[in-house]
């Protein structure tokens, strides 16, 4: 495929003046986007920035680190740029990426210049972040997961404190072996939150997960209710074609496809053995089409146990800090924090437990009902809100808003 | 009940097939258009169905006007795109509406045809078959699956002649003429529901359509199409979706729910 610049930058013209595109950001990806020539790599650079910058997002470069030089480096500080390396973990876990994974002299070579980019890197002050994959060689065991959260540690202490940790998906039968089960994905994703937590980290999907829980947008697009033909991510290749997300390039689609989204969300929400029922829909909505059980996009992901698993560990620890959050997955979900805010009680506290807002001003020695009962409309004194349900009791009235609640301790 | 609403998906496979098929597919999508009444004028079926759609009403009066048909509603249903297995009724005409018609070149026709979908207990779809000039065996074939099997397209090819069967594969070689995997997508030559994929009548019917296609398609389009139908096409349902794979693109459209996964490799080793 040849590279047009100019069809690139049509295609990425027409694609941000589309509705779905406010506000997006754009990043440079590959396979390895430093392979190109430094000038036409700055063009791209360039072009990228002109949307982001005004849009406030940062352009980001997502690479292998083979190449990160200081000219290059030069050129990431020149365009304000965030760097997202691949890499996962020490140089002895760090053995399926390289040039050649099966020769171990060449990926030990390739995991020093790794290293030696993310230094300079961070030398030059470069936001960096880690692009890890979890897989057997890095996660299969504790052991392992102990190492690599030390060499995230280590990074820590260089200023990497985010990234992305995400599950190895397997599209092919000899990688089959790498990937994680779902049981030891739950239990490494477990360690990972807690890790995160107490580090003051920023590595996804873990703070995905919450966000996604308190209704801030799902995120990432796996959790969106993604079409198999028409994908969230939008890809523009080379030649200035504008496609789908790259994860449909191996099933062999190379165009975006027209007609009606939400066959499969429609499809899954109907039958038992998918996603019918299940409690976690809203944040989910079925996972990625491409990480779809038995490679059929008709499917569920094959990662529903542990997106299930995490979810219900998240929510967990968020209900037991909250005992009255809202979650996206609660009916009549409105602010997840309503229960604990001042706009809703005259003292505020983390469980929600809340002293309902008193009208002070009302003496009314009389009483119109019994203590804590409704008073009916027509014996509400005229200077409350008659459309507030309001209850009686002793030196005033107390509108009673909060009933919607579920668990809401009203004392 | 579960079920998809009827939709189409589709997607090519590289732009330079999207940049090749899309004037072929709009010349076949116009022909067999023209086609399905071109076949009542030429007396090789006594009437057809075709739905009103709201925002183009005025100039689809006119089309049917000017080829001397005659239109006479059945029902007001939910407009869709593809093929619905059910009538979505409804009773407000508004600009999502679709009005689903009998269309004849005499009233009488029209009005038999209508009749025939407003049976006390329903369509008789063995009235309705013949009037559209299907095969009797055709339309025996697909009542003894329909309605509890809402898109027959597997058990079809199934029950085929030569069609080898193991558990929920079917692996057929079938007529191009008669492969109606990918009709939802607007490629198919008469496109109904074949009883079987090697039917001799079902054949003789196709090819009074192919004569009527004829006179509106252009002989290039007319030749890919008949190419593309006998190529290697992968057919199968999941979940309610049927999903269909040509060398040229593939698509998603409603089907039904089934337990299993279904599958149709046409014309594939």
């Amino acid at each position: 495929m040849e590279a047009d610049f100019s069809k690139v930058e049509e295609s990425l013209n027409y694609l941000m003046n589309q509705p779905f595109t406010s506000g997006a950001g754009i990043g440079l990806h590959g396979g390895e986007p430093t392979l190109v020539p430094h000038t036409t790599l700055e063009k791209y650079i360039k072009l990228a920035e002109s949307y982001n910058k005004p849009n406030g997002n940062t352009t980001t470069i997502v690479t292998n680190g083979s190449r990160i030089t200081p000219k290059l480096v030069k050129l990431f500080k020149k365009y304000n740029m965030s760097v997202a390396v691949s890499a996962d973990g020490p140089p002895h876990l760090n053995i399926l990426r390289g040039p050649d994974p099966s020769d171990e002299e060449i990926t030990r070579v390739y995991n020093k210049s790794l290293m030696n980019a993310i230094k300079l890197l961070r030398k030059n002050k470069i936001p960096t972040s880690i692009m890890c994959v979890l897989h057997t060689e890095n996660c299969g065991n504790d052991e392992k997961l102990m190492e690599l959260t030390d060499w995230l540690d280590t990074l820590a202490a260089m200023g990497v404190t985010g990234g992305r940790l995400n599950q190895l998906e397997s599209n092919f039968p000899w990688t089959d072996k790498y990937e994680l089960s779902n049981e030891r994905l739950i239990e490494v994703y477990s360690y990972l939150f807690e890790w995160n937590n107490s580090n003051k980290l920023r590595y996804l999907p873990m703070r995905e997960w919450v966000d996604n829980l308190l209704g801030y947008g799902n995120s990432p697009c796996i959790y969106g209710e993604c079409d198999w033909y028409q994908t969230n991510t939008t890809s523009i290749l080379p030649d200035g074609t504008i496609t789908n997300c790259d994860r449909t390039f191996g099933e062999g689609l190379h165009c975006i496809g027209e007609g009606a989204k939400g066959s499969r969300q429609s499809a899954l929400l109907q039958t038992e053995e998918e996603c019918e029922g299940c409690k976690y829909w809203t944040v989910c909505y079925g996972g990625c089409p491409s990480e779809a059980r038995d490679g059929d996009w008709r499917n569920k992901t094959k990662f529903c146990e542990m997106t299930y698993g995490m979810y219900e560990f998240i929510e967990n620890k968020l209900r037991g800090l909250f005992p009255n959050i809202k979650l996206k997955i609660d009916e009549n979900y409105s602010d997840p924090f309503i229960a604990m805010s001042y706009a809703y009680n005259t003292r505020c506290s983390s469980w929600g437990n809340y002293k309902p807002r008193v009208n002070n001003q009302t003496s009314n020695t009389s009483s119109p009902a019994g203590i804590g009962e409704l008073v009916p409309k027509d014996q509400l004194p005229s200077d409350l809100d008659p459309n507030l349900p309001w209850r009686y009791a002793p030196g005033g009235y107390h509108a009673d808003q909060h009933t919607d609640i579920p668990g809401g301790d009203q004392q | 009940m579960k079920e998809i609403f009827p939709f189409v998906n589709m997607t090519w496979n590289t732009r330079k097939l999207k940049d090749k098929w899309v004037p072929i597919l709009q010349d076949i999508n116009h022909g067999d258009l023209e086609t399905q009444f071109e076949m009542i004028k030429r007396g090789y079926r006594q009437a057809n169905s075709y739905g009103f759609t709201t925002p183009r009403f005025d100039e689809e009066m006119i089309w049917l006007s000017e080829r001397g048909l005659i239109a006479l509603p059945i029902h007001r249903t939910q407009l869709h795109k593809g093929y619905d297995h059910r009538f979505y009724m409804k009773n407000k005409i508004d600009m999502e509406t679709y009005v689903y018609s009998a269309v004849s070149d005499t009233y009488d026709s029209a009005k038999q045809f209508k009749d025939h979908h407003l049976l006390p207990d329903g369509t008789d779809h063995k009235e309705v078959g013949a009037m559209l000039g299907y095969p009797d065996c055709c339309v025996e074939k697909f009542l003894g699956h329909w309605p509890t099997k809402a898109d027959p397209t597997w058990d079809l090819a199934a029950g085929s002649d030569g069609a080898e069967v193991a558990e929920n594969t079917v692996h057929i070689t079938g007529n191009k003429k008669l492969n109606n995997l990918a009709r939802a997508f607007g490629f198919k030559v008469c496109g109904y529901y074949v009883g079987d994929y090697n039917c001799p009548e079902a054949i003789k019917f196709a090819d009074k359509w192919i004569e009527c296609m004829e006179s509106y398609v252009d002989s290039e389009s007319m030749e890919m199409l008949l190419e593309l139908l006998d190529s290697p096409m992968t057919w199968s349902m999941k979940n309610g979706i049927i999903e269909v794979r040509t060398e040229a693109f593939r698509g998603a459209t409603n089907g039904y729910f089934t337990d299993e996964k279904k599958v149709i490799y046409w014309n594939q080793p």
